[in-house]
């Protein structure tokens, strides 16, 4: 019934993306969009594990740090071009999902955001301590950006910001549609079974530990991607990149935007880049901030912002959309 | 060696002890995984810091008062920030206790400053020697003090009516509720006293280690594996599985790797997943 109208919408949502760094010519505020974007394809991963799923990753960062370093590498070391590396990262993130996944993922209740709390903490001294691989707390510089494109004619340069801004929002177009696909397929909705109740899920046949499975692999696939970006982007990655602390502060984009809502990450990590950008001169004060306003979050809105203005408008939906 | 490595363990062990039976606690009270546990520990530092070191009390009065003070917080953190979620899913708990930890632990980084503080006990100098073994008085007072700590929180729980309000309620809390028990204060005295025993290792371990707001990171996912080892919710199994890691962790640091030596706490965590998933002394459920 509203398909012209969403599609109208759509449609200048697309026109809008594309022309945006036409109109923006500052590198600082595209810089911002690249962050925004990079950031919200990792959110999105988070999403299908966390917000779907049910299963709280805590190694956020420390997966986007082993697609990074994978990445990386792969294009220093070896060195393989960054559009052989950036699939390569997205496999060894995978890979580590897959090893971290099926001890825990097999177990009901928090083993899982147990192995990942200690699989993050250990993830960091890892990237300290590993100096021979990872560089230490110097971590590693001279990281390639993307190598140009001819596409239609028109060539594609990657390393200046407009041209990376493209990359991102295909790669985040991406995540999106994934999430989107999900919420409206079966396995989506094995996944919202599996968390809302899994004795319910398992005795009417989703299989919980393969659902719960497949969902942090995609997961990991989004934010071995998102890692890789991250690390051609900046040019440069050391440990502190991917800590814990910044684990913390993309659960905000999850929790403040929305958790299990289709729009609700890309809202979450467009606050919680902007908001600590202008609010820079009292940056000490920003992680007891984001404590309060995570325990607020959860009691008074459990599904973020974009499941508050849902209910405010008191469209009740179908359960998937919750 | 072997016997001086042994001693350090059961020292450590002593204290991943007294912080794991208050995180089972209230995991099995109320199916809650603590993850600001580890900022409670600090709290309990930084406690005995300044009742000992800036206020000059003596060192034993210092850690009682910690202990009650932090209990207190204890009380206040249930009350106020997990009563809102208790019965919705796990996964708010979860992000609430996280949320939790970063509040406190930056609180304290705002307060006290990120520079380490070192705190003073009568026995830190005094050191002990027997059979090839040394190890300084303050490390036993430790081990001693935890064994007590144990001992008072089982006879607690066994012989006293709130105690065994506590496990009625851990046992099935709908039948507690039926034969009169009151759940919230149950919940209460769970926090208070989970929260007072991390605050002893705490405030017990700060002579031998530095005080500052991170520190109760490591001892964080210590008390984790611990608690995963023991069975979740299980206090003997806490007791015992304190002291097993803390003496892997000892061995494991001085025979194979000391830079790697949290490293095996996460692979026994990784190996108990796989190998046996209840914990030692839980109760087998069908996963």
């Amino acid at each position: 019934m509203m398909r012209g109208r969403a599609g109208t919408l759509s449609l200048a949502l697309v026109v809008g993306t594309v022309a945006i760094p036409l109109v923006i010519r500052d590198a600082y505020y595209l810089h911002i969009l690249n962050v925004i974007a990079l950031f919200a394809i990792g959110v999105y991963g988070f999403n299908i594990i966390t917000g779907l799923a049910g299963q709280f990753n805590i190694a956020h960062a420390g997966f986007i740090g082993i697609g990074a370093y994978a990445s990386a590498l792969a294009a220093t070391a070896v060195p393989l071009p960054f559009w052989v590396a950036l699939p390569c990262a997205v496999l060894v993130t995978v890979l580590f999902g897959f090893l971290i996944g099926y001890p825990s993922l097999r177990l009901r209740g928090v083993y899982f955001a147990l192995t990942t709390l200690a699989f993050g903490e250990i993830l960091s001294l890892v990237f300290e301590n590993w100096v021979a691989v990872t560089g230490g707390p110097m971590g590693i510089t001279k990281i390639p950006p993307p190598a140009a494109v001819r596409f239609l004619g028109v060539q594609m340069a990657f390393d200046e910001k407009a041209g990376f801004y493209y990359l991102c929002v295909i790669c985040l177009a991406a995540a999106i549609y994934v999430n989107r696909q999900l919420l409206h397929s079966r396995l989506g909705r094995a996944m919202l079974a599996v968390r809302e109740n899994e004795d319910l899920a398992q005795s009417i046949g989703v299989p919980i530990a393969r659902t719960k499975m497949t969902a942090f692999l995609l997961a990991t696939a989004l934010l071995g991607a998102t890692g890789s970006l991250y690390a051609h982007y900046f040019r440069f990655i050391s440990p502190v990149s991917f800590s814990p602390a910044e684990s913390f502060r993309q659960v905000m984009m999850l929790i403040v935007g929305g958790k299990g809502t289709l729009f609700g990450p890309l809202l979450g990590a467009i606050i919680l880049t902007i908001v600590p950008e202008v609010l820079r001169s009292i940056e000490e004060y920003q992680w007891i901030a984001y404590g309060v306003v995570l325990i607020l979050c959860i009691v008074f809105l459990p599904n973020g912002l974009v499941g508050w203005v849902r209910d405010l408008w008191g469209t009740r939906r179908a359960p998937e959309a919750r | 060696m072997f016997l001086q490595q042994l001693v350090n363990g059961l020292v450590l062990g002593g204290a991943y002890a007294l912080i794991a039976v208050g995180m089972t606690m209230i995991f099995g009270i109320m199916n809650i995984s603590n993850f600001a546990h580890g900022t409670i520990y600090m709290l309990g530092a930084y406690a005995v810091y300044f009742l000992s070191t800036v206020f000059k009390q003596p060192f034993f009065l210092a850690v009682a008062l910690a202990m009650f003070v932090v209990g207190l917080v204890g009380i206040a953190i249930e009350r106020i920030v997990f009563r809102p979620v208790y019965g919705g899913p796990v996964l708010n708990d979860l992000l609430i206790a996280l949320g939790l930890s970063f509040v406190l632990e930056n609180g304290a980084l705002l307060l006290w400053g990120s520079q380490t503080k070192s705190v003073r006990a009568p026995f830190t100098d005094t050191v002990i020697r027997f059979a090839g073994v040394s190890v300084t008085l303050q490390r036993l007072v430790v081990l001693f003090a935890s064994v007590i700590l144990i001992g008072a929180l089982y006879i607690f729980l066994n012989r006293t009516r709130y105690g065994k309000a506590i496990v009625a309620t851990a046992q099935n809390p709908k039948g507690a509720a039926l034969v009169g028990i009151d759940l919230d204060r149950v919940y209460m005295g769970t926090f208070a006293i989970s929260s007072a025993l991390a605050a002893a290792a705490g405030a017990l371990l700060a002579p031998l280690f530095y005080v500052f707001p991170t520190m109760g990171n490591m001892p964080l996912l210590k008390a984790f594996v611990v608690v995963v080892l023991g069975g979740m919710g299980n206090v003997q199994g806490a007791v015992v599985g304190g002291f097993l890691v803390g003496v892997a962790e000892s061995l494991g640091g001085a025979y194979i790797s000391s830079d790697y030596k949290n490293v095996f706490s996460f692979i026994i965590l990784i190996s108990v997943l796989l190998v046996r998933p209840q914990g030692l002394f839980g109760r087998s459920e069908s996963a």
